[in-house]
């Protein structure tokens, strides 16, 4: 990838990244249960961490231990976090 | 910052990581420690969701979402930076960089406003469960991008001195990933606290 591809790269990084969160604030208040807000919010925050881990850290060409890695703690945190709110 | 002077190319086609080995192990160390704030959160809320709920509605999520905003776009601008550097032109990567440091400013005035807000709304660490795991968990995050904002002014003033280049860039590299950790813990935290529920 030469390095202006990069660059084009970087800022469609950003760009979805933007309307992501944009995305992510509005199915806070318009989802019809909690069940799909919870589930649409951390499938949104899942793919912005998959968006800064190969993006920006630029783990892509990294071994794939070290992106299990890095992808194994927003995975994690979104499965603790998706539990504890929706089975109580 | 770097525990090697030159950076070694790896052969095209070979995998690479970016920056220093000894950063992802900092890295690693860093997300164990906001795990334990994260559980915390989760875990009391999953024991007092109307508590949480509550809480939540004295928070203003276009403000948290403006914060976001200027987290993310400090990463682009910082990820640029190290392209112009790997093409051996560290005064733009500079200016980049204080992009980078403006927009990072728009989130710590952000939340210093948010902060005094809630202060001095009675909403004090002391308030209740909510609020005493809000401001630990978002200071500790606070704190992690004050220091950031120092590694990306101390990376700023090495560009400017042209201390990197296309064959020395290691540390560089370094500072941003750190940069980007932050980042990467607040979309976590963001939803967390100011969104779910």
């Amino acid at each position: 990838m030469n390095s202006l591809k990069h660059e084009i790269a970087l800022f469609g990084c950003w760009l979805v990244l933007m309307l992501a969160t944009m995305a992510t604030v509005y199915w806070s208040t318009h989802a019809a249960t909690l069940t799909l807000q919870v589930v649409a919010i951390l499938l949104i925050a899942l793919f912005k961490s998959g968006v800064i881990i190969d993006g920006f850290m630029e783990l892509w060409h990294a071994e794939s231990k070290w992106r299990l890695i890095m992808y194994g703690w927003p995975v994690l945190m979104a499965l603790v976090i998706g539990v504890t709110l929706l089975t109580k | 910052m770097s525990t090697s002077a030159k950076t070694d190319p790896a052969p095209a086609g070979q995998p690479r990581l970016t920056g220093d080995l000894a950063m992802w192990i900092f890295i690693l160390a860093e997300l164990t420690a906001f795990t334990l704030f994260i559980l915390g959160f989760s875990f009391t809320q999953w024991l007092k969701p109307e508590l949480f709920v509550e809480g939540r509605a004295q928070l203003d999520s276009s403000t948290g979402w403006a914060m976001t905003a200027g987290l993310l776009t400090s990463g682009f601008l910082a990820a640029l930076a190290v392209e112009r550097v790997r093409k051996d032109r560290a005064q733009q990567a500079g200016a980049l960089l204080i992009g980078a440091i403006a927009s990072g400013m728009v989130y710590v005035v952000l939340k210093v406003q948010e902060y005094g807000h809630l202060a001095r709304a009675g909403f004090d660490v002391e308030y209740n469960t909510f609020f005493t795991l809000y401001w630990i968990t978002t200071a500790f995050h606070f704190l992690h991008v004050l220091l950031g904002l120092a590694v990306l002014g101390f990376l700023c003033l090495r560009c400017w001195q042209k201390a990197y280049g296309p064959a020395n860039h290691t540390g560089m590299e370094s500072g941003i990933l750190y940069w980007h950790m932050i980042d990467l813990v607040w979309v976590i935290i963001f939803p967390l606290v100011y969104l779910l529920g």
